[in-house]
């Protein structure tokens, strides 16, 4: 028999609260950028460029709209920006990823494939 | 950067969020803009056509500005960099002088009181060390702001919290040194004859206002020297904000 008690949601509701689905443009855009900052440190303007280029300009952002996405996830702890000068040159700010960054990640990975793994059911059936 | 003055004015207007928050965005944007500029040059644009592009895809929207604001007004953050708004008008340099100089005169005579030492408590140690410490990082961060010219005004802002926690570390100390005082003091005069009771209920007395006084002024001090760097520092970031906008000739 399936454990019905309310202190273990069934996956829909977990990921439904992690991923915030009344807001899945924001939750995609975050889990884009962590991931893209698993690849090592970035500037803003590079995250955007890497994002707009991997996925085939599919997803596009204007460059200001990252900086509300950038500096949430430095307030939540998950990224860190550093004013870094390079090669004597200008100084600008780069992002990293934390270890509560990576952490978020992984369960992000998670609650996305469970995400459209239902999504296609429902999709597929009808 | 210069060249993007006008669409970084526009976002220095719209956003309304407190300093130093607004520096730092503006000057990460002027950055972002201008890597895309480079991009763009590299590509084989010419500079009228890069400048055009790197605009075009930086569009900053309205919506975005206002979470920004959300997002830079809350939190200990936001509290802190309201409290050290800016300091401008003579009237308020001459009370913060005031106020500065009470303090210090008013450790000074505390210290170099007869029965300071005669009456020292263990904690004023602590508490000393504690204003030690602050006073070489406030010197350390002076000479940043004053000397040091090829330093990045963005890290002049870090640690500068540091300076509010040894503020409450010294209140801190100072309250567990007046709970550890009464415990010992009834501890040893639980049985004492009267007499002697008093006697050494007026140097307990010394020994906790001594150390409770001192407790309390260098944690004001600190918490001065934190208003006035931070202070300083908004005012070499504004500078800096400034030559960024400024309009080329």
């Amino acid at each position: 028999m399936a454990d019905e008690s309310p202190k273990s949601p069934s996956t829909p509701a977990r990921w439904a609260q992690a991923l915030d689905t009344q807001n899945l443009s924001r939750s995609c855009n975050e889990v884009l950028i962590l991931s893209t900052l698993s690849s090592g440190p970035h500037h803003g303007y590079q995250l955007a460029l890497e994002i707009e280029e991997k996925s085939g300009g599919a997803f596009r952002f204007k460059h200001g709209t990252l900086y509300p996405i950038l500096h949430k996830l430095e307030n939540d702890g998950l990224i860190r920006g550093d004013w870094l000068e390079e090669e004597g040159k200008r100084k600008r700010k780069r992002y990293q990823l934390t270890a509560a960054g990576r952490s978020r990640l992984s369960e992000q990975v998670v609650e996305w494939s469970e995400f459209f793994e239902c999504f296609f059911n429902i999709v597929v059936e009808s | 950067m210069k060249r993007f003055a006008r669409i970084l004015s526009e976002a220095h207007d719209q956003l309304q969020i407190p300093e130093p928050s607004r520096t730092r965005v503006l000057l990460e944007m002027a950055s972002d803009l201008e890597d895309s500029y480079q991009f763009h040059l590299e590509r084989g644009c010419d500079e009228t056509e890069a400048a055009r592009r790197a605009e075009e895809a930086f569009g900053t929207s309205e919506e975005a500005l206002k979470h920004l604001t959300r997002i830079h007004e809350s939190g200990l953050g936001g509290m802190q960099n309201r409290l050290s708004g800016q300091i401008g008008r003579p009237w308020e340099k001459i009370l913060l002088l005031v106020i500065f100089a009470f303090e210090i005169l008013a450790t000074a005579k505390v210290v170099s009181h007869e029965a300071f030492f005669m009456f020292l408590s263990p904690f004023v140690w602590v508490i000393g060390a504690l204003a030690l410490t602050a006073f070489v990082f406030t010197a350390w961060k002076l000479y940043q702001i004053f000397f040091g010219r090829g330093s990045d005004v963005r890290q002049l802002r870090s640690g500068l919290g540091a300076l509010l926690f040894f503020a409450g570390a010294s209140l801190a100390v100072s309250a567990c040194g007046f709970l550890f005082h009464i415990q010992r003091f009834f501890r040893a005069n639980y049985e004492s004859a009267a007499e002697s009771l008093f006697m050494n209920f007026a140097g307990w007395m010394a020994t906790i206002s001594f150390m409770m006084i001192l407790g309390l002024l260098v944690a004001m001090l600190t918490a001065l020297i934190w208003f006035v760097l931070s202070n300083l520092v908004s005012r070499a970031e504004r500078r800096e904000v400034e030559a960024l906008l400024a309009v080329p000739a």
